[in-house]
């Protein structure tokens, strides 16, 4: 030490006390930049909101995998057979059930997918019964009873439902496993659920969408520019085709809103079609330049029958809800229902009760990505000019030869 | 040969130092642009994403609660092709959505490019779609390049060294006249660099043009996908059409028939996949390519321009550090009173080149980690990063002539350049806005102390009046060529480096500028002088204080000289730019009009002093250069902007080259002063007046740019004023210095 020191004063003597602090400025600065890199890392975290949901699968607490039994009103539709593709498809994207599994394979309709689930899943983390349960028919109290008995044994831990029907029924039962109702087109209405959450639900969850029909109508208005819009739909079915929310936003936009509804006793007229087709015509003369076709209007959703009323006077066909009609002729369907993405989120809230969290305590609201399908061949009868930024948003394309 | 190396061996390392620092900063400015170019590319194909998102959004999704927006960005992902990460921010700044599968990303900023752009629901601002891109890419590209560029400068620089012995031997030419010849290797060089990065500025521009191709293709085969065939898209010519016009940098986008294609190196063709009848050409504006390479040889060329700057500053060392080997250095001699001006030239340009290289850089660093402290916000911390260190050397420099009194130069010197060694660096180190303020305000106490001693070194440093005035014109020299350089290596450092790296950049500069000093100012001799003069007591008393405040020649020269001319001076630091940036002018300009602005006053500026010494006097020169200050303003208005905007630089250059050690030796000079302070305290006070004049003169001349009428009246003032000046300031007997 005292030689160092001797060493440092004959520095500093012969250099000059300035240069001394020069040189040890220089060693401690690249000393520094050499032991003290900068930290120049940093961390991007998502951020839980609301719908956060678990993104690692996992078993029960004694290492055994879930039970799930699935409900829907039968038979079955196409919507069901979305939710349910998009249920599968986000458990094996999260990991519940083996990514080796080819679901492109798998049938294109509800009950041939759902057998292919049951046959290719192996079973680690969920297990789904052998079948769906279907309500609404005469095996109802059964189906009940075989539920509850089964509930009793442990054999089911969660039931997954679609619509409105298998969700009252399953409140009804008053089942205390956590169900997931995930297309009811509105469950605090049809009693599935209260308003605000309560702690007697705390095993239910219910997605509930708002103003997906106020969305649809405000996007057809946008693209088209209709000043005066004709709406053909059934007169029993005008609450759940929801023609008053079309008619609250027409009004708010201030666009003149024309009904044509059809009653009970035309139905069953056997000259229905011509009844279609003259109440149309009333509606061009009464000034529309847009029409809507809602739902189970046509027979067979032959959206063609009103084809050629419409292409002669180039008024936009569009259609409130269903492929199947944009497929036979309609020009296009903005669909808000996103069934796809009600699975996708069945599954999310699925997996967050299997980490524990109650189903009541999800959050229910959702807002579909908008689906669009449209038809190449009306496009071009009706004069519509299919430009690229609207092809660009389409999910589906149609052609009739 | 010996012999030679021994004559000249300072000059060849200041020359190998050129050779090499212009290869690096040549390097940088591409590396900036190639960046630059690349994140245009990721924007361009983010754009199919953001589209995708909108269209959502303008349905009624919320980016909060947006299911499969992950998906939408690991197809983003894909689409850029390259190692990056995509997270989407909601407006409440929440992360709502990332390309990984894992909620946690940790990125290292140094290996990565940052893009924000936003996404919008119509006109209302939803969040935004941020881009991370690696860094790698873009210098593996540029590696052979560097490479080719680095053995061209090794066997310039051999060439250069046989042809310089060559030269010097055969012709045995003096020193000073031997520093054009480094020159002109210096711009050979510039030259050869010029042409081997060319190819680089015109695929770096291509970059751009392939963002929109991919674009047009990835959308293109999502349709195909679902069974849409460019037969079904209505109007596709014109909407290619519309594509192309709203990008500059092509000409046409076309879809064609494979068939009758041929390639061509102007024109990109994609092909769209399962698509063998069509292919979309892009073809590339060759005005667009050929107006992004001049502005890069343009940008290029001022780099160069700046390194030589630097290189020729530099070139003074050789006959100091020759003269400080000599007997007569720290004598009261001639030759010696002769280097004085040089070593303040040198020295101010090294601490305002070191200065000015971080001193925005502050507040763009708080920006970019947007983190507010103190209560502030981010936005106030970061103005206030700025103006912290404005406010210590001010209100340093008032206190700097108290402390000299007591303390030896070389001892303020020393403490003061430590404090902006250490809080340089620990603006570099800190991650931290808190840090970053305090250690400005420490950064603005260590500029004022070393204005101290360089006022001490003007104010003793000299024999006769003539000499006192060149040790201001040289001084003034430095700090606007110091200027120049700061701002030009600042903003490539920060560009490749980020903006902490100016930090460093300052520190270990200030390094060199304590040994520069340390070692070629004559301390002994400065002392000497200093304690020759008679001081007695503080630098200021009550009764000089009360006589200064109430001398109406000192107001007079405060109000009609150097505030003036201190608004002259920001003609280039806010009239200039403002105008550039309100006109749409590319910011290539700026960098000329910095350039010009720097290089007239820097080196014309004592030409033209001298000049117009022999002929004039002091007043009449001053008003010459008001008015040069008033046309350098009054001509933005006119024709020919671009014209206008670089004449009004060089105007505004030889004001400040010439006007400003003037303005300095009128006001330090004026009998008042004289008689009651020394030039020490006269040179802060007329800096202290300094600093409150740039604070307003931004406000002064910002109206001037939006309003004609500010304008004309601004100008007319100036007018009245130089008239005043001729009024009340010829044949004033004004007392000339005491030989020393």
């Amino acid at each position: 030490m005292e030689k160092l020191l001797i060493t440092v004063k004959r520095i500093i003597k012969k250099t000059g006390f300035s240069c001394f602090i020069v040189i040890a400025l220089i060693i401690l600065l690249a000393a520094g930049m050499c032991s003290c890199e900068k930290n120049e890392d940093i961390t991007i975290k998502a951020d839980k909101t609301a719908d956060y949901y678990y993104n690692e699968p996992c078993t029960k607490k004694d290492g055994t995998a879930f039970q799930i039994a699935v409900f829907d009103e039968g038979p079955p539709i196409e919507s069901s057979y979305l939710w349910l593709k998009g249920m599968v498809e986000k458990l094996q994207n999260i990991g519940y059930l083996d990514k080796n599994i080819d679901f492109s394979q798998a049938p294109d309709d509800f009950d041939g997918y759902y057998e292919y689930l049951v046959e290719h899943n192996d079973g680690k983390y969920v297990k789904f019964l052998d079948e769906p349960y279907y309500v609404g028919g005469d095996e109802d109290e059964q189906i009940g009873a075989e539920i509850t008995a089964k509930i009793k044994k442990g054999e089911i831990d969660v039931i997954a439902a679609t619509g409105t029907l298998p969700g009252v029924f399953l409140k009804e039962l008053g089942i205390e496993i956590p169900f997931l109702v995930s297309m009811a087109s509105d469950p605090v209405g049809s009693g599935i659920v209260s308003e605000k959450k309560t702690a007697e639900e705390s095993n239910i969850w219910a997605l509930i969408e708002d103003d997906a029909m106020s969305r649809q109508f405000r996007f057809y208005q946008k693209t088209f520019g209709f000043r005066h819009v004709g709406v053909l739909y059934l007169d029993e079915y005008e609450e759940i085709a929801e023609i008053t929310t079309y008619e609250e936003t027409a009004d708010d936009i201030g666009i003149e809103f024309l009904k044509a509804p059809v009653f009970e006793d035309e139905i069953s007229s056997a000259d229905y079609i011509n009844i279609l087709r003259n109440k149309v015509k009333q509606l061009v003369n009464d000034g529309m330049d847009a029409f809507i076709l809602s739902i189970a209007v046509v027979p067979d959703d032959d959206a063609s029958v009103l084809l050629d009323i419409l292409t002669k006077e180039r008024i936009p066909y569009l259609i409130s809800d269903g492929n199947a009609l944009v497929e036979t002729g309609g020009l296009m369907c903005l669909s808000c229902f996103d069934y796809e993405g009600y699975g996708n989120r069945a599954a999310m809230v699925l997996s967050n009760i299997f980490h524990g969290l109650r189903a009541g305590d999800q959050n229910r609201k959702y807002t579909s990505s908008p689906v669009m399908s449209i038809n190449l061949t009306t496009a071009q009868k009706l004069g519509y000019k299919t430009t690229f930024d609207i092809l660009q948003f389409a999910d589906k394309v149609y052609r009739n030869e | 040969m010996k012999e030679f190396l021994n004559k000249n061996y300072v000059l060849l390392i200041i020359a190998f130092v050129a050779v090499v620092c212009l290869s690096i900063l040549s390097y940088l400015t591409v590396l900036n642009y190639s960046y630059d170019m690349e994140k245009d590319y990721v924007r361009l194909s983010n754009q199919e994403i953001i589209n995708e998102v909108e269209f959502s959004l303008e349905n009624g999704k919320k980016l909060e609660s947006y299911f499969g927006l992950s998906e939408v960005l690991e197809k983003g992902k894909k689409l850029i092709d390259s190692d990056c990460f995509l997270f989407i921010k909601s407006d409440s700044g929440k992360i709502a959505a990332m390309s990984e599968k894992t909620d946690l990303i940790n990125i290292n900023l140094s290996d990565y490019n940052e893009i924000s752009q936003p996404i919008k629901n119509g006109n209302k601002y939803e969040g935004e779609l941020v881009t991370y891109i690696s860094k790698k890419g873009v210098r593996n590209t540029l590696n052979p390049y560097l490479k080719k560029a680095a053995v061209v400068c090794i066997v310039l620089f051999i060439i250069f060294l046989i042809a310089y012995y060559a030269i010097v031997k055969r012709f045995n030419i003096a020193r000073k006249k031997t520093i054009i010849i480094v020159l002109v290797g210096i711009l050979l060089q510039g030259a050869a660099l010029t042409f081997i990065y060319a190819d680089v500025f015109a695929d770096a521009s291509a970059r751009t043009v392939e963002g929109i191709g991919k674009y047009l293709q990835v959308s293109l085969e999502t349709m195909q996908e679902k069974g849409i065939s460019i037969d079904d898209i209505s109007g596709f010519d014109e909407y290619l059409q519309n594509k192309s016009n709203e990008y500059e940098w092509i000409d046409s986008i076309e879809c064609k028939e494979a068939d009758s294609v041929q390639s061509d190196e102007n024109k990109i063709i994609i092909k769209i996949a399962d698509n063998t009848k069509d292919l979309i050409l892009v073809d590339i504006s060759d005005n667009y390519v050929r107006k992004q390479i001049l502005k890069m040889v343009l940008t290029f060329i001022a780099t160069i321009a700046i390194a030589v700057v630097f290189m020729v500053e530099m070139m003074y060392l050789p006959n100091m550090i020759a003269f400080r080997r000599s007997k007569s250095f720290n004598t009261p001699c001639n030759a010696q009173y002769i280097t004085i001006p040089s070593i303040l030239r040198v020295s101010n340009f090294l601490t305002s080149t070191f200065s000015y290289m971080c001193l925005c850089f502050s507040a763009l660093q708080i920006k970019e980690w947007n983190q507010g402290c103190f209560g502030m916000s981010p936005e106030i911390a970061s103005a206030v990063s700025i103006s912290i260190c404005s406010l210590a050397e001010a209100g340093g420099m008032i206190i700097m002539p108290f402390i000299a009194r007591k303390v030896q130069n070389r001892k303020i010197l020393v403490v003061s350049t430590v404090l902006l060694i250490v809080s340089n660096a620990l603006c570099f180190f800190t991650s931290s806005a808190a840090v970053i303020i305090i250690m400005r305000f420490f950064a603005g106490l260590g500029f004022a102390g070393n204005k101290q001693v360089s006022n001490s070194i003007i104010a003793n440093g000299y024999e006769t009046y003539e000499e006192r005035q060149t040790n201001l014109v040289q001084s003034n020299a430095g700090i606007i060529g110091g200027i120049l350089c700061g701002m030009g290596f600042g903003a490539i450092i920060a560009g490749v480096f980020g903006y902490s790296a100016t930090f460093l950049g300052a520190a270990v500069g200030c390094i060199g500028f304590l040994i520069f000093n340390l070692t070629m100012v004559p301390w002994k001799l400065i002392s000497q002088k200093q304690s020759e003069k008679e001081v007695k007591g503080s630098p200021i008393d009550r009764k000089s204080l009360k006589i200064i405040l109430t001398s109406s020649l000192v107001w007079k020269q405060t109000l009609l000289i150097v505030v003036p001319q201190y608004i002259f001076l920001m003609v280039i630091v806010s009239l200039i730019p403002g105008r550039i940036q309100s006109a749409g002018v590319d910011n290539v300009v700026l960098t000329y009009c910095n350039l010009l602005n720097g290089v007239f006053g820097l080196y014309l500026g004592v030409y033209i002093q001298k000049f117009l010494q022999k002929r004039m006097n002091q007043v009449r020169i001053l008003i010459l250069m008001f008015l040069l200050g008033i046309l350098s303003m009054i001509i933005l208005d006119g024709p020919y902007l671009i014209l206008m905007l670089l004449i009004s630089s060089i105007l505004s250059g030889i004001n400040d080259g010439v006007g400003t050690p003037l303005a300095t030796d009128i006001f330090i000079g004026n009998r008042v002063f004289m008689m009651n302070l020394d030039e020490d305290t006269s040179l802060m006070i007329y800096s202290v007046i300094g600093y409150a004049a740039m604070t307003i003169a931004p406000l002064i001349l910002e109206m001037c740019e939006k309003s004609r009428i500010w304008m004309v009246s601004t100008c007319g003032v100036f007018l009245i004023i130089c008239a005043l000046i001729g009024l009340l300031f010829t044949n004033k007997n004004k007392a000339k210095p005491k030989h020393n």
